[in-house]
């Protein structure tokens, strides 16, 4: 087993409407994500993916718990667990009026990298994403696909050490999720920590290590696929999915 | 780290810029010109306006003109933050938000001052003898300049937090806005305010519309007639600090962020 390379303790997550608490997205929460290992975090919509994975990337506070990173919390330092981290949304929000090429070369810079190791890893990204064709294109002339394979680029920019793809092949053609599905893999293999959040089973199966499956805004299993199936007594992830939804029931 | 991270927001957002504004600036040019050859030629013509009130209310013109610009740019923030949200890529840089929101601010605020400062090379052209540059204040001119754009940034991030919808803008414009422009000595002085009524004089006191006037005219035109110079560069920097600190507030609430 790698070392432990982020703790989610206790994670909690309330939606305020005036004082009082509206929805609580996240009960509780509690994981480790290991160096190099890909997570998934699956579960149907609504079940608290996106928070969580929002929390992970500091976009959003939780309303109580912690994020540890090297065994500090993100919070003392956030600015220099962002440099590590890259986060992959389930919207596109891309810089609409540059193009794909100017839009890399800002988001190194924003990472405080120096010019000639910008242009270095622009280079290599869109080679990776195959990107070359679309380079002087304007982000909104973009198709789905080529949105996500460009939002993959810009989270990867400063070589973070850790990846938060939130639902990143949602609306896309089979053959497209398939060669994005490559380039996560390729990425597991440098040694970048993943966590990839997806309602897409198959997604799931095809490409993490472990998985955390989430219900509720609770935590209802963590481990290796054959853990978690062994431990429900499923042969399917599929399976699992659904026995976690009857408890409920 | 963080100035640098601040440095290089403003430097993408001149990128745009530069696209954009040959178009602005020719929108601006058009709407100034007809106004100040409305204000400034035929209404004198009508009798019951003093000698150089078309100067007057040219220079008023390029003082007001930024805050149409910024009102649009603050529509674009009000449909992103309740769509796409492409401001959160923003807001996971290593920079506090705060410093995010002041970035967005200080843009707004910068490409409302390259539109205003050409503005007074036109208004010198349109009304070469009125205008005496022996009454400019130089130094003063280029502090109004910038109090005025930073005022208008921060009260645009202002509008974008109070905000849910983009169509909540015309409304907001037409019951606030535009008669704040209008009672904010718009096309009167604030002495000719305090002359009718002293109620009328202290209620321009709480618009800060009247100080954007006053600090303007006051740099061009001479002190006399105007507020202190320095009265309205402080009211202006306060009005700057409240509206700012407020918006960063309930921006951070409403985006949920650290």
């Amino acid at each position: 087993m790698t070392s432990v390379f982020l703790s989610i303790k206790h994670v909690k997550k309330g939606y305020n409407k005036g004082r009082k608490i509206s929805k609580e997205a996240l009960k509780g929460v509690s994981f480790d994500i290991h160096e190099g290992e890909a997570l998934g975090l699956i579960g149907v919509n609504g079940a608290g993916k996106t928070t969580l994975s929002s929390i992970i990337a500091s976009l959003t506070p939780p309303t109580s718990g912690d994020v540890l990173w090297k065994g500090c919390s993100i919070y003392k330092n956030l600015k220099a667990y962002r440099m590590i981290v890259g986060f992959c949304p389930q919207k596109p929000n891309l810089d609409q009026l540059l193009t794909l090429d100017q839009n890399l070369l800002f988001s190194g810079r924003f990472f405080g990298m120096a010019e000639p190791d910008i242009l270095k890893r622009k280079e290599e990204l869109i080679e990776l994403l195959e990107l070359e064709s679309y380079r002087d294109a304007v982000t909104s002339t973009l198709s789905g696909g080529y949105k996500q394979r460009f939002l993959i680029a810009r989270s990867l920019i400063h070589s973070p050490k850790l990846i938060i793809l939130d639902e990143p092949t949602v609306g896309l053609d089979p053959h497209i999720r398939h060669e994005l599905w490559k380039i996560i893999r390729n990425l597991k293999k440098e040694g970048v920590s993943i966590i990839l959040t997806t309602h897409y089973l198959e997604e799931a199966e095809a490409i993490v290590d472990r998985v955390c499956m989430i219900d509720q805004g609770k935590i209802k299993a963590v481990g290796t696929l054959s853990e978690v199936m062994k431990n429900y007594d499923k042969e399917k992830l599929e399976d699992v999915l659904l026995a976690i939804r009857e408890e409920k029931s | 780290m963080s100035a640098r991270i601040f440095l290089q927001l403003l430097r993408r957002d001149l990128l745009i810029y530069k696209k954009e504004y040959p178009g602005k600036l020719l929108d601006m040019l058009i709407t100034f010109i007809v106004w100040v050859i409305v204000f400034g030629y035929f209404v004198p013509k009508m009798g019951g306006t003093s000698d150089g009130y078309g100067v007057f209310i040219m220079v008023g013109a390029i003082a007001s003109f930024g805050v149409f610009d910024i009102i649009g740019k603050a529509g674009i923030l009000i449909n992103d933050i309740s769509g796409d949200r492409t401001i959160s890529y923003l807001l996971l840089l290593p920079i506090s938000s705060t410093l995010v929101f002041c970035y967005q601010a200080l843009s707004w605020a910068f490409q409302s001052l390259v539109i205003a400062i050409p503005l007074y090379f036109i208004g010198k052209g349109l009304f070469w003898s009125e205008l005496n540059l022996h009454n400019v204040t130089w130094y003063q001119l280029g502090l109004s300049l910038i109090t005025v754009n930073v005022f208008f940034g921060f009260f645009a991030l202002f509008l974008v937090s109070v905000l849910y919808k983009v169509n909540d803008l015309s409304r907001i414009y037409f019951r606030f806005i535009n008669p704040l422009f209008l009672f904010g000595c718009y096309f009167f002085t604030w002495k000719v305010a305090y002359k009718i009524s002293h109620w009328i004089g202290y209620l321009a006191l709480i618009d800060p519309f009247s100080y954007v006037m006053e600090i303007s005219r006051a740099a061009i035109l001479g002190t006399h007639e105007y507020l202190p110079f320095w009265a309205s560069f402080a009211a202006l920097w306060g009005f700057t600090l409240v509206l700012g600190y407020i918006a960063i507030k309930r921006l951070k609430t409403i985006l949920d962020c650290l």
